[in-house]
């Protein structure tokens, strides 16, 4: 929960202990995914650090 | 007679209008009648604009009767997610710190919807700020599904899909970031389409996650999506992220053989882990389509995993930056769980949004070399059937209980990934009689292809046309009175009233495209 309550508090979000364990509890289940995909990503080559956020779009379509 | 009229389909109610075999009034009256029978049940309405529905119904004969041009979908009822402006009704985005907004403009779908002759019956229930997949909406009720009340309608755009089951209006638009559109479509034995990302305007729409919010149509046929479809598409110069791509139409390809089409079905993943009915069905429909002439491919793309985690941490983010503002001056008028889901994403790390937006890139490089050898995916739109009403977790399969948010986007987060179309079509119903939908994923711009197969697939099989048993039961006589409100005021009550959109404190909705 520590590590959560420096989280918001660098966020500037003022969350009461018992929010901080609602967050935190999500946080946990969905931290291990990112970090698996930390790891994908890792191994990629340079062309993906693209950062793409409109990935089918115009142009490159038309 | 009035069930006759309201079993038609969209295309059906407006070759009808055309040829004058019904009034527009009419229509408008018997949608009217069967949401007040059934809504105070499924409230799937927020707004009910029945007084404006009418007047336009009888502008609309009056043009008729004067020999006016007119479009597509003239006379026609339809409705619209609450997330989507209209001018001078209340635009709620199903919350409460939107409650009292009152758009100056339309948004650009809801014009050319009117432009096209539509009538906005009213505006549709949603999960809170389409933040969720329930449309347990704790400001203005539990939307119920019409084949069990007991039963979720899925989200977030539960209204729309509810509404158009319920035969309450001809056609709805919804709006998609994760599978908004294409969950509660196939949870509600409709059919619905998530277009190309870009290929339909989302100015004013209020925004949840901008690089995937996509807005699109839901019906009961394709043939209606279709419709609906070519009305709203095309390039918006007031959208920063509408492409420039031009729409050619979909209605002249749509009864087109499927005959040597080539499906990809990915090996491992979209029959992995769902309940056994929707595997059945959604094979079966494999099946259907082998018979009209299409080739089923096994194809693989080697990164498919690690896009639910990609969605939610995209999804978590991009919202927290739009309520960044209300998050801190109005956290108690939100929704407990989107409450939660603001917070959560307020915490996660710069790293894993941009890892996640980096294997967006991937994850399309793949699937663009995929549709060189097939034309088109097919998959489950989702892997379970409607569950309890209020479940916020879901048994899929060896009786282990998972979160609802992540495995309801377990096949529908691959599309809003990569911005590919992709549609929902009903399949089938499990044993207790609750629909199934399969997803339709094509390449970029190629809509026209899935009406295509869709349409194939409905001309063979019937579970696009089926009813609800609660609405041909006797009509209810009360409506709720949150749902027979109606806003016309016409005055913008919008932040400082100069933007498109509610701003929660700063400009929202800006596109990152760092690099072209």
């Amino acid at each position: 929960m520590n590590d959560v309550a420096a989280l918001a508090k660098a966020a500037d979000l003022r969350l009461p202990d018992e929010r901080l364990v609602i967050v935190g509890r999500i946080l946990g289940e969905w931290w291990p995914g990112c970090v698996e995909l930390n790891r994908k990503m890792s191994d990629l080559s340079r062309r993906h650090l693209v950062p793409v956020t409109v990935p089918v779009h115009g142009d490159d379509h038309e | 007679m009035s069930d006759e009229l309201l079993d038609m389909t969209l295309a059906e109610a407006a070759a009808a209008v055309r040829e004058r075999r019904v009034s527009p009034t009419e229509l408008v009256r018997r949608c009217l009648e069967r949401i007040e029978a059934h809504d105070v049940t499924l409230r799937a309405w927020i707004t009910v604009c029945a007084d404006e529905a009418l007047a336009q119904a009888q502008v609309a004969e009056k043009a008729q009767r004067a020999g006016a041009r007119v479009g597509p979908l003239h006379g026609v009822p339809i409705a619209l997610k609450d997330n989507i402006a209209t001018r001078g009704v209340r635009t709620t985005a199903g919350s409460r710190i939107l409650a009292d907004w009152i758009p100056e403009e339309d948004a650009t779908v809801t014009a050319r919807l009117r432009a096209a002759g539509a009538i906005v019956l009213g505006k549709l229930n949603l999960h809170e700020f389409a933040w969720g997949g329930t449309s347990d909406n704790p400001h203005y009720g539990t939307v119920r599904n019409p084949w069990n009340p007991d039963r979720f309608p899925g989200g977030s755009s539960g209204g729309s899909g509810v509404a158009v089951a319920a035969r309450m209006c001809f056609g709805a638009m919804g709006t998609d970031t994760g599978g908004s559109i294409r969950l509660p479509s196939a949870i509600n034995g409709i059919t619905g389409i998530r277009p190309t990302y870009g290929r339909v305007s989302n100015h004013g729409i209020v925004p949840l996650a901008w690089s995937m919010d996509t807005a699109g149509p839901m019906a009961r046929t394709a043939e209606d999506c279709a419709i609906l479809f070519d009305v709203v598409a095309g390039h918006d110069p007031r959208d920063p992220t509408s492409a420039r791509q031009r729409s050619q139409g979909c209605g002249p390809s749509l009864r087109d053989s499927i005959c040597g089409l080539r499906i990809g079905v990915i090996p491992g993943y979209f029959f992995h882990h769902l309940q056994p009915a929707v595997e059945a069905a959604v094979r079966r429909a494999l099946d259907v389509f082998d018979t009209l002439g299409a080739d089923v491919i096994e194809i693989p793309i080697e990164h498919i995993h690690g896009n639910i985690s990609a969605q939610l941490t995209i999804e978590s983010a991009e919202p927290s930056t739009y309520h960044q503002h209300w998050l801190r001056e109005r956290p108690q008028d939100y929704g407990a769980d989107v409450r939660a889901l603001l917070e959560v994403g307020e915490l996660m790390l710069a790293t894993h949004y941009l890892q996640a937006q980096r294997y967006r890139a991937l994850l399309r490089e793949q699937f663009l070399a995929a549709f060189r050898k097939v034309d088109a995916f097919v998959c489950p739109t989702l892997p379970f059937t409607a569950t309890p009403v209020g479940a916020t977790t879901v048994c899929i399969e060896n009786g282990v209980e998972e979160s609802m948010l992540s495995a309801i986007m377990q096949f529908t987060g691959v599309a809003s990934l990569t911005g590919l179309p992709a549609m929902s079509v009903p399949c089938g119903f499990d044993a207790d009689g609750m629909p199934i939908g399969m997803q339709l994923i094509g390449r970029p711009f190629e809509e026209a292809s899935l009406f295509r197969m869709a349409a194939s697939y409905q001309g063979v099989t019937d579970f696009h046309s089926r009813v609800p048993a609660m609405i041909t039961a006797r009509a209810r006589p009360h409506l709720s009175p949150v749902q027979a409100s109606c806003s016309i005021a016409g005055v913008g009550q919008s932040g400082d009233g100069h933007e498109d959109l509610p701003d929660s404190g700063r400009r929202g909705a800006v596109p990152v495209r760092l690099l072209a």
